[in-house]
């Protein structure tokens, strides 16, 4: 935009509150959105660490029967609501989509930051009513909220769901900015075909956050006036139906899963080129398999009620829907794979996070088979098993993805780069913590073990007490992981503008970029992954 | 306080705007995703709505007997004047005609405010007759989609308010301003009043009523 | 790893056991060459020979339609078994299930209400038809491969054929509150004699006739009384049972009962009518019809015995 020759000034630089607060500058909502969701992961690690640590043996250790099922409900609704759904896209998808594009910002910058004060306002609802007022007792719904058991419990659940509610506003702000964004400001020659994969599946889960939210929106606004005029939508006494409540939840909240992995996904087309040195293979597979995952996953929410009662034929319909969206998983794992061949591979961590993250996802889709065939599932539906599949899938896919992503731009982020032998050896701390903590899961549900348990028959004490070592040194990863991130932010070696020799636009540009992003708005020429012989 | 005006850049109240013209492409793509949001947001009611209609088709003929038609319909033809309103109101922004657009705007305001009346009216007869939320499976419908359509309705007028304040002072009519702000908000009462158009049926005439 | 205690199960194994071979081919294929690429192009210098493949549409296609057509098969096959595996026989035993915070209680067909256990024939289809009281419950039995959601508004069911006798667990797989994990129970599949035996005395072989006592502390454990009111005067959801008999208590809306047989019978049967100031109401669950009046008595004489004397 500035035609005279300005100086250079990292966004970075106008510092205290104000500059802050009343920001619009969407990377600087990034950051400020990725120091909010880090805070709340660690709150909620903690919560699952008190889990782990209470089922070390049976019996109870050091919480009773409530104060465990109080740990397992703040881990759940602030993993979910405060920390994975507003995960990736708001935090680097906030800061990278618009770089990406050859933006200066979002479509609607004030919108962006409203977004994140709204969640900040949700966020302080949900944590003080999670916790209620002296001598109440605390929430213990679990984070589903499941009717009748949310509408007789004696807890904050009013003011939870209201939290959540005003949490879902933050997300559709986000959602419609950046399907607004992309549709409209893309750079000159910015084609949709030339796009880089992460906006791909920031596009997709974009549209997921918008057609989904309201959903779970009126949902926890039906049970709040449950609760308050007594309604009777879930009633079984004045003949309301209590599946009802798990049906409009799950419509939500099995989309949502796509929202969190969907970006994670992206994460990983970005780096595995770029650390190949080689095109991304099947680009149009992996965009348009996105797509496809957020249709699908409008039509699947169903397994999640493959025991509740529901009429036989729906349960039938709903498991043949639930493979579907195994093909596009499938598709993108054999693309990814693919990137690699006969590419110059370097492993350094975010390499090592985004081949990490396919080992993972390799598991944590295939246990879903399992899940989604009908005479199986009746065994394994709420067990142990099925907590290790989705932790598979939210932390083995998701949070390494987004880990994996901090280190790849951090030296974007920041101008600075971490310790990498720290980086590394945090990769594998976490990669053998994390396996430890969840492959004894999905023992012991296999052999029946429910969840949500405080206490449990000595039979499934090995699988416990090894699940239980295994997560004290997942949590262990993380504090080794951030610390080097941190200490990178202060003292961390000057990063050069494109230290990967990176063709996507985020490179282009100085590290920290500009407040405006670009000096000149940039023209593109050819895609994002011209890798290969071209440059070798 | 800070002063505003000494903002640093790239702060809510000095940013680089986008010209006018881009500006309207993205604030109608922008609530055109909205209205998305929102039909998902009433199709949650809609399908209890259908479940608990097909479950108990008996409650749901009897709820809808004690429903006046004749207030149902005067507010259906009341909103639909309204968006009628509305509509003219964005030809005159589009001709740039400052004098219409005010009026056809308060004109669209003060259909909202009838429908309102009328609504408080009905549902006051409504409780004093003793027909709450939680009487039936049917009036928990009722007062749940009813409510929350009044809730747009309120949003809606505060948006159109804000509308005739800023086309009083020629915020879109004026030399090279943008009426972006206008049609958004006719997009927005348009999908008002639609969902008043499937609720004004499946309420007061499916069943029951005569 | 788990034993299968009915031939259904069984087939469900089969169904397992082949998508497990299933899972672990793919695991295999996909990270032995992800692995093996990561090693044989592992990053020599800057000038490595890269290549410039953006894809192959044959690939593409392979990798799409095979997917496609295994999760058929799996789809079918899991459809298949479990088309058995919910559609209990026409002849089977029928048995009423109530679930209710943080208990189970089975009435069968010669009028017996019995807590906590099941007793069931062994080679005999039973089908159960589940009903909560309360909030959602899941009744599941490991080694049946059975799992089905017990809800309030409608009756649900599940069936099994035992093929041996034997001790099987039960547990509540849907969250259910406080205990939700002491919603515990066990299967007691009967060979014939034993069956018989049940059904006529209502004990198992060489179990003796409980003393009134007895019966009542076993069914305070197993109905899940002791959950909420503490024998020792601790102050749980509901109030201790510690010395209640003749205690004088105040009741929501300042009226006083001294508690005697019949306030104890009229809060099990209707609990939320008499309740003591102090304590939430809609708690606990109505055990009208769950009990039989011996029962009842039997409860009444074991509370009577609860005292810190």
């Amino acid at each position: 935009m500035s035609h005279e020759n300005t100086e250079y000034r990292p966004y970075l630089e106008p510092k205290g509150f104000y500059a802050w607060f009343w920001t619009v500058d969407h990377k600087r909502i990034g950051l400020m959105y990725l120091y909010a969701i880090l805070f709340f992961f660690l709150l909620a690690g903690l919560c699952a660490l008190g889990v782990r640590a209470e089922l070390f043996y049976p019996k109870t250790q050091f919480v009773d029967h409530h104060g465990y099922n109080v740990l397992f409900t703040l881990h759940g609704t602030m993993m979910v609501f405060l920390f994975i759904v507003p995960g990736i896209p708001a935090t680097l998808g906030n800061f990278l989509l618009p770089l990406m594009i050859g933006a200066k910002d979002v479509a609607f910058p004030r919108l962006n930051i409203l977004s994140f004060w709204v969640y900040l306002l949700g966020a302080a609802v949900v944590v003080f009513s999670l916790i209620g007022p002296p001598g109440s007792a605390w929430l213990d719904t679990g984070w589903t909220f499941y009717t009748p058991y949310s509408i007789d419990s004696s807890t904050g659940v009013i003011p939870v769901t209201l939290g959540a509610f005003i949490l879902g506003f933050a997300s559709i702000l986000t959602g419609m900015n950046f399907i607004v964004t992309i549709h409209k400001m893309r750079a000159p020659g910015m084609t949709w075909h030339r796009m880089p994969l992460f906006v791909w599946s920031l596009y997709s889960s974009s549209l997921i956050q918008v057609l989904a939210t309201p959903v779970v929106a009126i949902t926890l606004g039906l049970l709040i006036m449950e609760r308050m005029l007594g309604i009777g939508f879930f009633d079984a006494g004045l003949g309301g139906d209590p599946i009802l409540f798990e049906n409009m939840f799950w419509f939500y909240s099995h989309p949502v899963v796509y929202i969190m992995i969907l970006p994670a996904m992206g994460v990983v087309a970005e780096i595995l080129p770029v650390f190949a040195k080689k095109p991304i293979f099947g680009y149009r597979a992996i965009a348009y398999s996105s797509l496809a995952i957020a249709l699908v996953s409008f039509f699947v929410w169903g397994h999640h009620l493959f025991v509740s009662g529901m009429s036989e034929w729906s349960r039938w319909i709903f498991s043949l829907l639930t493979f579907a969206v195994a093909i596009p998983t499938a598709i993108k794992v054999f693309n990814w794979i693919g990137t690699l061949y006969k590419g110059s591979v370097l492993l350094d961590s975010p390499m090592l996070y985004a081949c990490g993250f396919i080992f993972l996802f390799t598991i944590a889709g295939l246990t879903g088979l399992p899940l989604a065939t009908l005479a199986t599932d009746v065994h394994l539906h709420d067990t142990y098993f099925v907590v290790a599949h989705f932790h598979y899938t939210m932390q083995g896919g998701t949070v390494v993805a987004l880990v994996g992503g901090l280190h790849f731009w951090w030296p974007k982020m920041y101008g600075r780069m971490y310790n990498e032998t720290i980086a590394k050896v945090g990769f594998w701390t976490l990669f053998v913590g994390f396996n430890a903590t969840f492959i004894p899961q999905f023992v012991m549900g296999y052999q029946g073990m429910p969840r949500r348990y405080a206490d449990y028959l000595g039979e499934f004490h090995d699988m416990h007490f090894l699940s239980s070592v295994g997560s004290m040194v997942n949590g262990l990863a993380y504090f080794l992981i951030f610390g080097n991130l941190i200490w990178a932010v202060y003292k961390g070696k000057r990063a050069a503008a494109n230290p990967y020799n990176s063709l996507s636009l985020e490179w282009q540009t100085p590290s920290p970029p500009p407040l405006t992003n670009f000096d000149e708005v940039p023209t593109v020429t050819d895609w994002t992954y011209g890798y290969g012989s071209k440059q070798a | 306080m800070f002063d505003h005006s000494k903002a640093p850049d790239g702060t809510f109240f000095n940013f680089h705007k986008e010209p006018p013209v881009r500006a309207y492409e993205f604030f109608k793509l922008g609530m055109w995703i909205f209205l998305a949001t929102e039909v998902l947001f009433f199709g949650g009611l809609f399908a209890a709505y259908f479940i608990f209609k097909y479950t108990w088709p008996e409650v749901f003929a009897k709820g809808s007997a004690e429903l006046d038609v004749v207030y149902g319909g005067i507010n259906t033809i009341v909103l639909l004047g309204s968006s009628y309103t509305m509509a003219l109101a964005v030809d005159a922004a589009q001709r740039k005609q400052k004098k219409p657009l005010f009026w056809f705007l308060v004109a669209t305001f003060g259909g909202a405010c009838l429908f309102l009346v009328i609504k408080y009216i009905e549902w006051k007869g409504k409780i004093e007759h003793g027909f709450l939320p939680g009487t039936d499976l049917f009036f928990g419908v009722y007062f749940m989609t009813t409510g929350l359509h009044l809730i747009h309705v309120l949003i809606g007028m505060y948006f159109i308010g804000l509308l005739i304040v800023r086309a009083k002072k020629g915020r879109y009519t004026d030399e090279g301003s943008s009426h972006a702000g206008v049609e958004v908000g006719g997009l927005y009462w348009h999908l008002v009043d639609i969902i008043w158009i499937f609720l004004f049926p499946l309420l007061y005439l499916l069943g029951g009523n005569h | 790893m788990i034993s299968d205690a009915t031939e259904v199960a069984a087939r469900v194994d089969l169904v397992q056991i082949f998508i497990f071979l299933m899972m672990a081919f793919w695991f295999i294929a996909c990270n032995a060459v992800l692995v093996y690429f990561m090693l044989r192009y592992r990053r020599k210098g800057p000038d490595d020979e890269v290549s410039d493949i953006k894809g192959s549409h044959m690939l593409e296609v392979v990798w799409t339609v095979i997917p496609i057509i295994l999760v058929f098969i799996i789809f079918y096959v899991g459809a298949n078994v479990w088309k058995d595996l919910r559609t209990p026989p026409e002849d089977a035993y029928e048995i009423s299930v109530t679930a209710q915070k943080w208990s189970w209680s089975f009435k069968y067909d010669h009028g017996a209400i019995k807590g906590g256990d099941l007793f069931v024939p062994q080679g005999v289809p039973v089908k159960l038809n589940m009903i909560s009281n309360d909030v959602i419950h899941s009744f599941f039995v490991p080694e049946f491969r059975v799992k089905e959601d017990v809800v309030p508004s409608m009756y649900t069911n599940v069936w099994f054929q035992a093929e041996h006798a034997g001790v099987y667990n039960i547990f509540c797989t849907e969250y259910c509150g406080k205990d939700h994990s002491h919603m515990l129970g066990k299967v007691h599949v009967l060979d014939p004699d034993t069956w018989e035996h049940w059904v006529n005395t209502g004990l198992m072989p060489g179990e003796k006739q409980l003393t009134p006592v007895e019966a009542g502390e076993a069914l305070f454990v197993e109905r899940g009384c002791k959950g909420c009111h503490s024998i020792d005067g601790t102050k749980l959801v509901g109030p201790s049972v510690l010395d209640l008999m003749g205690r004088e208590e105040i009741l929501e809306g300042g009226e006083r009962v001294t508690v005697d047989d019949n306030y104890i019978m009229d809060s099990i049967k209707y609990p939320d009518r008499q309740i003591v100031a102090g304590y939430p109401k809609g708690q606990m669950p109505s055990f009208d019809g769950q009990l039989t009046n011996e029962d009842i008595s039997n409860i009444i004489t074991y509370l009577k015995t609860i005292s810190s004397e």
